[in-house]
C-alpha cells in the first residue's frame, strides 16, 4: 500500500512541478518537490519497496525531464542507497538534521547530473549556474520540514491500511518437541 | 346661609368673566373675519408658538435626516456590496477578455505563419516544462497518433523552438533550441554565411563554425538553413548580440539572441513531413 501511495504522490508532485511551478514568477524559484520525496523514502521504506519506488519515479522523471533516458532512475537509486546507508548507521532521522542532509544531497545530485550531462553530451557544455543551484538548494532545505511532515502523515495513514500478504508467508510451525 | 350667599356671588363672577371672554373672542372673530393680515393676537400667538414649532421642526428634521442617513447607509452598504461584486465580475470578465484577445492574437499570428509555410504543420499546445536546471525540454499535446515523428522541427511565428525528441501516441517531448544538446544548421541572412547554432542553456544561442574572415556585424539576422535537412529555409532564429573578436583559432565565437521568447511559449507549430500528416 505505501508503495502505491508514494508512487501516486510522486506522480502528482512531478505533474505539479512541470505544469504549475514553471508558471510562477522566476524570483520565487522552482522548488523540486519530487526530490524531497526521493530523500524521504529511504528514511521510512525498506530496501526493496523503497528502491522500487525511487526507480519507478526516476523512470517517470525521465519522461518529463532531461534527454538521456536512464539518468534519473540511476540518480534516484544512488540517492536512495546512499541515504539508506546514512540513515541506518547514523542517527540523523531527527527533523533537525533532515534539512542539511536534503541540501547536501541536492547539491551533490545537481553536480552528478551536471557531470553526467557533460559526459553524455556530444560536445555540448551545459553551464553551471551557481545562482540557480543555490536558490533551489535553499528552497528544498526550507521545504524539507513541511513536506517531510506531510509525507510522514501519508506514510502513517498508508501503513495502517497495509494488506498482509499471508499467501506468501509461511506459517510458523510450533515446536513439536516441546510436549 | 353666609356660605350660600358667597357661592352665588362666585358663580355670578364666573359667569361675568366667561361672558367677557366669550365677548372678546366674539369681537376678535368678528373683527378678523374677511381680513388677510394678522392681528396683534395672531402675531402674539405666532411669536409664542413659533419658537416651539421651530424647535420641534428642527428636531424632526434632525431625526428624519438621521433616519434617512441610517437607511441610506444600510442601502449604501448593500449597494456597495453589490457594486463590489459587480466590479469583481467586471475584473474577471476583463481578464478573461484580455486573455482571450491575447490568445486570439497569438493564434492569429500562428495561423498566418502556418499559412505562409510551404510545408504542412500541426499546432500543439505546451502542457509541461522541464523542471531541471540542466535540460531544456517541453511536452506538447500532439503525439505519434497525430503524425508527429522524432526529429521534426518545431517553430512559432516569432522563430524556431526546437526539435521533437521523442513521442508517445498522444504526446511528444521537444528539445528546445536553447538546450546545450541542440544543434541547428543556420545562416546569416545578410551574408548567407552558414554556421551551427547551439544552445547555451541560459536562454541564448551560440553560433559556431563561422570563419574569422566572414563579415558579421551586431544585429545580423540569423535564419534557418535548408542544408541541415531538418528546418525549412529562412525561419527566423535570432539576432547577433555579441561577437568575440580576440579569440584564437579559425572560427569566431558569436552569441545570438533568440527571436522566440521561450518563457512565454504556449502554442507551437510542428513542421511535418508531407507524408506524415494524418487525415
Amino acid at each position: 500500500m505505501p508503495v502505491v501511495v508514494f508512487l501516486i504522490i510522486g506522480a502528482l508532485l512531478l505533474v505539479l512541478q512541470t505544469s504549475l511551478i514553471p508558471m510562477l514568477p522566476a524570483w520565487l524559484g522552482k522548488p523540486e518537490f519530487l526530490f524531497l520525496l526521493i530523500v524521504f523514502i529511504p528514511s521510512r521504506m525498506g530496501v526493496i519497496p523503497g528502491a522500487s519506488v525511487a526507480f519507478l519515479l526516476g523512470i517517470l522523471s525521465d519522461v518529463y525531464s532531461g534527454i538521456y533516458l536512464g539518468l534519473f532512475p540511476i540518480t534516484y537509486l544512488l540517492i536512495f542507497f546512499v541515504l539508506k546507508g546514512i540513515y541506518r548507521f547514523v542517527a540523523v532521522n531527527e527533523t533537525f538534521y533532515q534539512a542539511p542532509i536534503v541540501a547536501v544531497a541536492y547539491l551533490l545530485t545537481c553536480g552528478g547530473i551536471f557531470i553526467a550531462a557533460m559526459l553524455l553530451g556530444d560536445g555540448s557544455q551545459p553551464q553551471w549556474t551557481w545562482d540557480a543551484v543555490l536558490v533551489r538548494t535553499l528552497l528544498v532545505a526550507i521545504l524539507t520540514m513541511p513536506f517531510f511532515s506531510l509525507f510522514d502523515l501519508c506514510w502513517e495513514k498508508s501503513a495502517v491500511h497495509q494488506p498482509r500478504w499471508r499467501l506468501f508467508k509461511r506459517k510458523k510451525r510450533e515446536n513439536r518437541f516441546r510436549n | 346661609m353666609r356660605n350660600k350667599k358667597g357661592g352665588k356671588k362666585q358663580h355670578n363672577y364666573a359667569l361675568i368673566i366667561f361672558g367677557l371672554v366669550l365677548s372678546i373672542l366674539f369681537i376678535l372673530v368678528v373683527s378678523t373675519v374677511g381680513r388677510k393680515e394678522f392681528g396683534s393676537s395672531h402675531k402674539f400667538l405666532l411669536e409664542i408658538i413659533g419658537p416651539a414649532q421651530s424647535v420641534i421642526a428642527r428636531a424632526t428634521t434632525f431625526f428624519s435626516a438621521m433616519t434617512d442617513d441610517y437607511t441610506a447607509l444600510i442601502n449604501v452598504r448593500e449597494e456597495n456590496r453589490q457594486l463590489k461584486d459587480e466590479l469583481q465580475k467586471a475584473w474577471k470578465q476583463n481578464i478573461e477578455y484580455r486573455e482571450a484577445a491575447a490568445t486570439n492574437e497569438g493564434l492569429k499570428r500562428l495561423l498566418q505563419f502556418k499559412e505562409a509555410l510551404p510545408v504542412p504543420t500541426l499546432s500543439a499546445q505546451i502542457i509541461g516544462k522541464d523542471p531541471s536546471i540542466w535540460f531544456r525540454t517541453v511536452i506538447v499535446d500532439q503525439g505519434s497518433n497525430d503524425g508527429v515523428l522524432k526529429g521534426m522541427p518545431v517553430a512559432t511565428s516569432t522563430g524556431i523552438v526546437g526539435q521533437v525528441l521523442g513521442t508517445s501516441p498522444s504526446y511528444a517531448k521537444i528539445l528546445l533550441a536553447t538546450d546545450p544538446n541542440s544543434a541547428i544548421d543556420v545562416m546569416l541572412q545578410r551574408t548567407r554565411t552558414r554556421g551551427i547554432l547551439k544552445g547555451q542553456g541560459n536562454g541564448l544561442y551560440e553560433l559556431h563554425y563561422v570563419l574569422k574572415n566572414e563579415d558579421v556585424v551586431l544585429g545580423d539576422l540569423v535564419v534557418t538553413s535548408e542544408q541541415g535537412g531538418i528546418f525549412p529555409q529562412g525561419l527566423s532564429v535570432g539576432t547577433v548580440s555579441r561577437i568575440y573578436k580576440d579569440q584564437r583559432g579559425m572560427f569566431r565565437e558569436i552569441d545570438v539572441e533568440p527571436t522566440t521568447d521561450f518563457s512565454k511559449l504556449e502554442n507551437v507549430l510542428i513542421i511535418m513531413k508531407k507524408n506524415t500528416l494524418t487525415p
